[in-house]
């Protein structure tokens, strides 16, 4: 129980195989960063594992219960995706009223910043203060398991260590398991580190191992 | 904040989307043909707020899901519930 088992995933286009028999476990108080180049299929493995993009084969396993698609992830697996989580015509204010079943009140008091943006739209905020919104809210969700697709992208340094620092505040409770090509700060944050190349995860540790595989020069 | 109110509110911003441009385009088109009748205006709404919805959700917005997702709201769910709102007000229109 407490984990998060993704095994057998299958995904192809056409005649290019994208990931091939993707084996990865994430267990609650674990964060698995998981790196790879430009169109490795990160992304579609991380959509593939909440749900939203069908895969050729897959078996997805959270807590005990088998779960084939996005409607069954819910209250087990939270994800933020790339291009942002919240449609951009909502209210700061309802989107959070909506995703922090437990009030906002918390919320507020971790990002005071958040306080005189209430009554704006999602899409008048900037990119940064947007995305460290949309992973505060991530984090406040009941769900035991997060995917982070670029949580780090185009936020600031200060932005990003705030984010390293509410991973950690919920590590206790959640597995996490989070891409970007921000490697430094994936490797500070992570607890074990997987390389998806040719397919498949390799285990590596540190930026020699990730220079082994190429993935740095 | 209760499930079942966020469900239900979710659901509301989901469907404003585009109940309002579907309503106004059936307004309109009734009224270029020369009379406001309410009958016209109720099928041209149906048809037209489920057209709207498959274009503004399966093709512009369709990322918009995940959120819903996270809501507790499936792709289906949130399709049928619209088309029978939709077939509501077409209803309660055609017999004003």
């Amino acid at each position: 129980m407490n984990k998060l088992h993704v095994d057998s995933v299958m995904k192809s286009y056409g005649d290019r195989m994208l990931l091939s028999d993707i084996f990865l476990e994430c267990s609650a108080g674990e964060v698995v960063g998981l790196l790879g180049r430009n169109g490795c299929g990160k992304t579609t493995l991380l959509e593939i594992i909440f749900g939203t993009r069908p895969a050729d084969q897959k078996f997805v396993r959270a807590n005990g219960k088998h779960l084939k698609n996005a409607s069954d992830s819910r209250q087990l697996i939270a994800f933020l995706p790339q291009q942002g989580l919240v449609p951009h015509h909502f209210r700061v204010k309802t989107a959070l009223g909506l995703m922090c079943p437990d009030g906002i009140e918390p919320l507020l008091h971790a990002l005071p910043f958040v306080k005189p943006l209430l009554g704006s739209r999602i899409g008048k905020l900037s990119h940064g203060e947007r995305r460290i919104l949309e992973v505060q809210m991530i984090l406040q969700s009941k769900s035991m398991f997060i995917l982070m697709d670029e949580p780090f992208n185009g936020v600031s340094p200060l932005q990003k260590d705030l984010i390293k620092s509410m991973i950690r505040k919920q590590l206790s409770s959640k597995g996490f398991i989070i891409t970007d090509h921000d490697y430094r700060n994936i490797i500070a944050v992570s607890t074990r580190l997987l390389l998806l190349t040719g397919g498949g995860l390799k285990s590596v540790e540190g930026e020699e191992a990730l220079r082994q595989f190429g993935y740095l020069s | 904040m209760d499930c079942r109110l966020i469900k239900f509110r979710s659901f509301f911003f989901y469907y404003r989307r585009f109940f309002g441009p579907a309503l106004l385009l059936s307004f309109f088109l009734s009224g270029i043909s020369g009379t406001i009748d309410l009958q016209r205006i109720g099928v041209l709404f149906f048809f037209l707020s489920t057209f709207f919805q498959l274009v503004l959700y399966e093709f512009f917005y369709k990322n918009d899901y995940i959120f819903y997702f996270h809501l507790g709201w499936g792709k289906t769910p949130l399709w049928l519930y619209s088309i029978l709102l939709n077939g509501m007000i077409t209803l309660i229109m055609m017999l004003l």
